[in-house]
């Protein structure tokens, strides 16, 4: 018998076999999602190192990854800590000594063996000379017992060490045996070992990170097998995902707040994790088209930051008055300067400047910063100041001001500048100490009265005086006129009702502990 | 009369009766229509606008009314104003775009065809090599090296269209210069500059020009794609593609800012469209009478 087939036979065979293709992968998606937490990433993974990290985005990597000896603790709105699952105890014999156990048998990944209090004074030691050195000031030492227990000495008592140094991404634990091999003795993405929940399966640059369930951890096992971090850059199409479900968990936009109050999406919550943000607009007070304060003055005075926060952020945001956001110690209420622009002009007349042409930088991706740099060039424009924008991406964007990332930093005019914060305020003065200078302090200033401050608000423990001294050194920030300060903006998330998340204060997605319900 | 004055009264009597000819076929008609309409919004912007596209002058992301017939942006700024100025920047880049790569093409064209072999050889070799590149990866590399705007969008259609030009001016120039009314020129002592200018180029231009006509819409989304993309021109600069940019941001807010953007960026590439396919199907003399 001759078998044959015919044109049609052929396709509608062709159309079954591809539905039933399609049925099982279906099948397929629908059974992951069970597991899988599909979690959206701003930007991309640059380095987990937390001596060198950015921050933000790396911070959820290093709690999925590395121990801490605290950890975060949530009470309603207050933010607590409590010793991490890592720990037998760690308590505080008295202001200047911090004794340590951990618990036995915790594994370092690829042979490294176990998790020890070398590990533990290696990793808090090498942070004294890091990027974040000082939220590691006050710790003189770290003295081993024996191969799980220690102590932490202090130079001075410092009450944010278990909130902000120990407990966030800066606090993690890294394996010296391994860092030490690495070169430089640092790493970025090439994480040479790590103990924690999770341990990274696969990371696509510019797409996504995998991090599955770490089979040799004996901590409490996370709810989900593996965690999917997609890079989503555009907020709008992460909304548009999550809608879709193929996000579970993402942050989105504070100005999308208010339509997601009025018409929640079905099967969500909205989040918001705090208003610790701060951002405003910084000025290269080296640069030669800006040394001059007065010109500084008229600029700050030509910029209506109420229009950016209500055309812009929708209402959602708060005034910034300094760097410190509302409720903490050292908030101020008022700022010396407001928006003027028939001062502004004065101003530019007094400083004899003509045809003046700046160069704002903003993150491209980041909507909002190029909408408010529109209106701040329409302010400066109704003020004789030229302003071309200039659209960075992320990695530009950071290296922006600091020396050691290129000569970007000679050229650095006027920017937009948006950083997370911690609970306690010293954190928010780190960056602007005289250290920082071409580091993180991209104003490039430097105030012998600041530092000593900075060093006096972190040993008090009056809150009154610390409440002083944080309001005078925003004070000697504003003196400068090297900001003009614009707004806290609450960091939003919206996740399926199925689960309960637990972010830090600073907007990272703490992986360990989303759990469903 | 003066010869001159004789000359250009028989163009404009050429072009009144070609568009005559063009008019009475639909497509055309629709082509004539939108072109003008492109043309003449393009060309009386400042007049035809109530405000200054940059200038908040309405609430964010209002919807259509008398003041504002397509609402605003979400910074508050005139969509209409936004759309016809934005069409302005449009028309200059795609006839500056199209007009240097048209003439870059046909003099390197025309060059390779009449001139020496290796010269062929040596040109032919560079178009395809350009050409050989592929035209988005080629765009978005010049484009990340340096910083967005409208002349790098002019010089990136301009590097991707040249080659394609030059390939076919020196087609056509091969094809013509053994042709006995070349031959015959150049017996009688014509310098090759001469026999070029006068009896090549008016032979090879009018399938060039119709191809330039198609090719005005491409500039108009490449742009408008590059723009899309976060890759064109800075704010605030309106042009189409940062409309429709804008627009997708708040789409779900409104959807006047995408329609906005979108329309007039299909309306004219279909204008364009239809103008050159029926100026195609009349003057190429390969297509008369099919």
């Amino acid at each position: 018998m001759k078998a044959s087939i015919t044109r049609r036979q052929f396709i509608s065979g062709m159309a079954a076999a591809s539905g039933c293709l399609a049925l099982s992968q279906f099948k397929f998606a629908y059974a992951g999602n069970t597991s899988v937490l599909k979690v959206r990433l701003k930007r991309d993974l640059q380095i987990i190192d937390p001596g060198y990290m950015i921050g933000g985005q790396e911070s959820a990597a290093q709690y999925a990854l590395f121990p801490r000896l605290t950890e975060l603790s949530f009470s309603g709105k207050t933010v607590g800590w409590k010793p991490s699952v890592y720990m037998e105890k760690i308590e505080l014999r008295d202001d200047l000594h911090i004794d340590f156990q951990l618990k036995k048998g915790f594994q370092w990944t690829n042979g490294y063996g176990e998790l020890t209090a070398e590990d533990v004074k290696y990793s808090l030691e090498r942070m004294k000379s890091s990027d974040y050195g000082s939220q590691f000031d006050a710790i003189k030492a770290v003295k081993v017992i024996d191969t799980y227990s220690g102590t932490i000495v202090l130079n001075f008592a410092y009450g944010p060490l278990f909130i902000e140094s120990l407990s966030m991404g800066v606090g993690s634990i890294v394996c010296k045996a391994a860092v030490d091999k690495m070169p430089e003795k640092k790493f970025a993405l090439d994480v040479p070992a790590s103990c924690g929940p999770y341990v990274i399966k696969e990371h696509i640059p510019k797409q996504q990170a995998i991090f599955v369930r770490n089979p040799d951890w004996t901590g409490p096992k996370p709810d989900f097998d593996e965690i999917r971090c997609i890079i989503v850059p555009e907020a709008n199409a992460a909304e548009l995902a999550f809608e879709a479900g193929e996000l579970d968990l993402t942050r989105i936009e504070s100005n999308r707040i208010p339509p997601y109050k009025k018409k929640p999406i079905p099967n969500s919550k909205l989040k918001i994790a705090g208003y610790l943000n701060h951002a405003w607009i910084g000025m290269n007070t080296e640069h030669p088209k800006l040394k001059d304060i007065v010109l500084r003055q008229a600029i700050r005075a030509a910029i209506n930051t109420n229009a950016i926060r209500k055309v812009v952020y929708k209402d959602v945001v708060e005034p910034a008055y300094g760097i410190v956001p509302p409720g903490l110690i050292g908030r101020r209420e008022n700022c010396s300067y407001s928006f003027d622009p028939k001062n502004a002009k004065a101003l530019i007349k007094k400083a004899g400047v003509k045809n003046l042409e700046l160069k704002l930088s903003v993150l491209a991706k980041n909507r909002q910063q190029m909408l408010a740099a529109q209106i701040i060039q329409s302010n400066l424009k109704d003020v004789g100041i030229k302003v071309k924008l200039n659209p960075l991406d992320s990695g530009p964007y950071w290296s922006l001001g600091r020396e050691k990332k290129g000569d970007a930093w000679k050229d650095s005019q006027i920017w937009i500048m948006a950083f997370g914060g911690t609970v306690d305020p010293s954190g928010y003065f780190q960056y602007f100490i005289k250290s920082q200078v071409g580091n993180w302090n991209w104003e490039r200033w430097s105030s012998e009265e600041f530092d000593k401050l900075y060093k006096q608000g972190i040993a008090e423990s009056n809150s009154k005086k610390r409440h002083a001294i944080y309001v005078r050194m925003q004070e000697i920030m504003e003196d400068t006129s090297a900001y003009v300060w614009l707004h806290h903006e609450p960091e939003a998330f919206v996740y399926r009702d199925t689960m309960s998340v637990d972010i830090d204060p600073e907007g990272s997605f703490l992986f360990p502990s989303t759990q469903k319900i | 009369m003066k010869p001159i004055l004789k000359k250009s009264i028989g163009i404009t009597a050429k072009f009144f009766s070609s568009l005559k000819t063009v008019m009475q076929h639909p497509m055309g008609c629709i082509g004539v229509l939108l072109v003008g309409l492109f043309l003449f919004s393009a060309i009386f912007a400042p007049i035809i606008s109530p405000y200054n596209p940059s200038d908040f002058v309405g609430d964010s992301l209002a919807g259509p009314s008398l003041s504002h017939p397509i609402g605003t942006d979400e910074l508050g700024r005139d969509t209409f104003c936004r759309v016809i100025y934005g069409g302005r920047i449009e028309l200059v880049l795609a006839i500056a775009a199209v007009s240097i790569s048209l003439f870059l093409g046909l003099v390197l064209g025309m060059i390779a065809g009449y001139g020496p072999v290796w010269l062929d050889n040596c040109m032919v070799l560079v178009f395809d090599t350009i050409r050989s590149f592929p035209s988005i990866m080629l765009s978005l590399a010049i484009l990340a090296l340096t910083e967005p705007s409208v002349i790098i969008i002019g010089i990136v259609f301009i590097i991707n269209a040249t080659p394609g030009y030059g390939r076919i001016a020196r087609a056509q120039t091969l094809s013509l210069k053994n042709k006995e009314f070349i031959l015959a020129e150049q017996s009688l002592g014509a310098k090759p500059m001469r026999v070029i200018l006068h009896h090549l180029l008016p032979n090879i231009i009018g399938p060039l020009l119709i191809l330039c006509a198609m090719d005005i819409p491409v500039v108009v989304t490449v742009e408008a794609g590059l723009s899309f993309l976060g890759l064109g021109v800075l704010p605030p600069t309106p042009t189409w593609g940062t409309i429709l940019n804008e627009g997708f941001s708040v789409i779900r807010e409104s959807p006047w800012p995408v329609i906005a953007g979108g329309v007039p960026l299909i309306l004219t590439t279909l204008g364009f469209t239809f103008l050159g396919e029926t100026l195609r199907d009349l003057f190429d003399p390969k297509l008369k009478g099919k």
